[in-house]
């Protein structure tokens, strides 16, 4: 009989048995009239649609912000929320933003020094003096 | 310690030079130059040496006591000043009536080189004149630059008045289009065929039965002879040239909505049923290659209706088809949220959300129902609801 490994029982998940996306709503606001908001209405006529029908989980709200730059605002499931200004910036471009917002955490971006990073506490435990070996002079 | 060098600095500087120690063999090239007799200092000019047309002393003396001419002329002008006020001043002021009775005699007149009439003021020398007597007060002396006299020669202008209805542009269907077009067009070709201005339509005109006998009428196209127009019944191309004004009221009132609304019921009734397709009729082949003709069937279009028709539109219409097309199509919406594709976004989707307008806190707040609580506490507390611009902030506030 061939050696083998054990089995992992539980994996590390988003949520308990499915994925939750931490996005839970996109804000995109736009100008009427200024020329900086030529791309987002564009977007919003075009791309926005088909992204809202992919993505049912999130809740999209377009309004006007007249006489500002249109800008895009993420809100998370953690409270937070992250802002995008999108001014002059074309249809392709605006997606790859609504996506990059979609696919972020929530989280601010933290540099990571360490390789590896659990949430689980340590198996040995906090160091206490009248535990484990004792010292007799 | 900063402020203690400069002063060290001069110390230095008034102390006696040391005569021992070394003497320093390198100069600088500053110093060099410094040492050097003025003579063999080098000239460094950037501009060209140009030899002067008038010397400077000459020039010099010019621009301080003139030249013979502009002297001579001077002269000139104030011995012709000093004859026109002994002119003025030996003009006798009054004359004598048949009745032999001394009379004021009018001021002298004169029109500038804009057609204007002035007059010219008397010259009164006291010392000449022994009737003269000075004025005590000010009251019934001509006064500049009063409240009053700055009212009294202000340029009211034109008074514009307005030909257009001030309300919103009027919606029709295409048959009630291509009615009105017609009525137009009729009214054009009947003044055109008379030899006056198609202008002439869009004059104001009053208690006129034109629609029923515009109405009436027959239009031909033809390549060779234009657009015709032939009345069934007889005179009624003689009371239609008739019924439109030949000339315009000095004083034009602007023009109500209800006028517009009631020209505009009575051109569109009985109007035909709608055509199938884009069809047009044959008379609406009429090319429109007179910019007058064109602009009047426009301006007219507007006083009946309201609707505008964008610059690159009317000047992209060779046909009365194209007209009547442009006329038809649906105005472009001036906001996104009201364009066909977020109104689809705003049904279709049911995780997407449309406003027309911006969204503040507040409509955040009573999304989730917290706004009346937080009005009703504002309240209480006796504070503005909405800021500080809000009308009944100040009430109640001490």
């Amino acid at each position: 009989m061939p050696l083998q490994a054990l089995r992992t029982v539980a994996k590390p998940q988003n949520g308990v048995g499915a994925f939750i996306l931490q996005c839970k709503r996109i804000d995109l606001h736009y100008c009427d009239w200024a020329g900086s908001s030529k791309g987002m209405n564009d977007f919003l006529r075009t791309t926005l649609p088909a992204f809202a029908k992919q993505n049912p989980s999130i809740e999209l709200s377009v309004s006007p912000r007249p006489g500002r730059h249109p800008v895009i605002k993420g809100l998370y499931i953690n409270g937070r929320q992250k802002a995008i200004c999108v001014r002059n910036m074309e249809s392709g471009e605006i997606l790859r933003k609504v996506e990059l917002l979609k696919a972020a955490s929530g989280e601010r971006l933290r540099r990571e020094r360490r390789p590896v990073k659990s949430a689980n506490e340590s198996v040995r435990g906090v160091w206490d003096p009248f535990h484990g070996h004792k010292y007799r002079i | 310690m900063r402020a203690t060098r400069p002063l060290e600095q001069a110390l230095r500087l008034t102390g006696s030079r040391p005569t021992a120690g070394p003497t320093p063999t390198y100069i600088c090239l500053s110093c060099r130059a410094r040492a050097a007799p003025p003579s063999s200092h080098r000239q460094l000019h950037t501009t060209v040496p140009r030899a002067a047309d008038v010397p400077l002393y000459q020039r010099l003396k010019e621009s301080l006591f003139g030249t013979k001419e502009s002297v001579a002329a001077a002269k000139s002008r104030e011995e012709k000043q000093a004859q026109r006020f002994t002119d003025l001043a030996e003009r006798p002021r009054t004359s004598t009536d048949a009745d032999d009775n001394e009379v004021a005699r009018p001021l002298e007149t004169k029109t500038d080189k804009h057609g204007r009439r002035y007059e010219i003021a008397d010259i009164v020398d006291p010392a000449a004149r022994s009737d003269y007597v000075q004025a005590t007060t000010w009251q019934g002396l001509e006064t500049v630059g009063s409240v009053e006299w700055v009212k009294k020669r202000a340029d009211t202008g034109d008074v514009y008045a307005g030909f257009a209805p001030p309300d919103r542009s009027a919606r029709l269907r295409g048959a009630q289009w291509e009615m009105l077009l017609r009525h137009v067009v009729v009214e054009a070709v009947v003044l055109r065929k008379a030899g006056r201005s198609a202008e002439q339509i869009c004059w104001p005109r009053e208690g006129s039965d034109s629609w029923s006998l515009t109405r009436g009428a027959l239009l031909e196209y033809s390549s060779v002879g234009g657009l015709v127009a032939t009345f069934s019944e007889a005179g009624a191309e003689k009371r239609l040239r008739n019924a439109i004004p030949k000339k315009l009221p000095e004083v034009q009132a602007t023009q109500t909505p209800e006028d517009s609304g009631d020209q505009l019921r009575e051109a569109i009734a009985l109007a035909p049923p709608e055509r199938p397709g884009n069809a047009t009729p044959a008379w609406m082949a009429m090319p429109l290659q007179d910019p007058g003709l064109k602009l009047a069937i426009i301006k007219r279009i507007l006083q009946i209706t309201g609707r505008r028709l964008p610059d690159p539109v009317i000047s992209k219409s060779p046909t009365l088809a194209h007209l009547y097309h442009a006329l038809l199509a649906k105005p472009k919406p001036k906001r996104l949220a009201q364009t066909p594709q977020l109104k689809r976004l705003n049904i279709n989707i049911p995780n997407a959300t449309v406003h027309a307008g911006r969204q503040t806190p507040i409509h955040k707040d009573k999304e989730v129902g917290r706004w009346k609580v937080i009005e009703n506490e504002l309240i209480n507390r006796g504070l503005p609801v909405t800021g500080s611009r809000y009308q009944g902030a100040r009430i109640g506030v001490y």
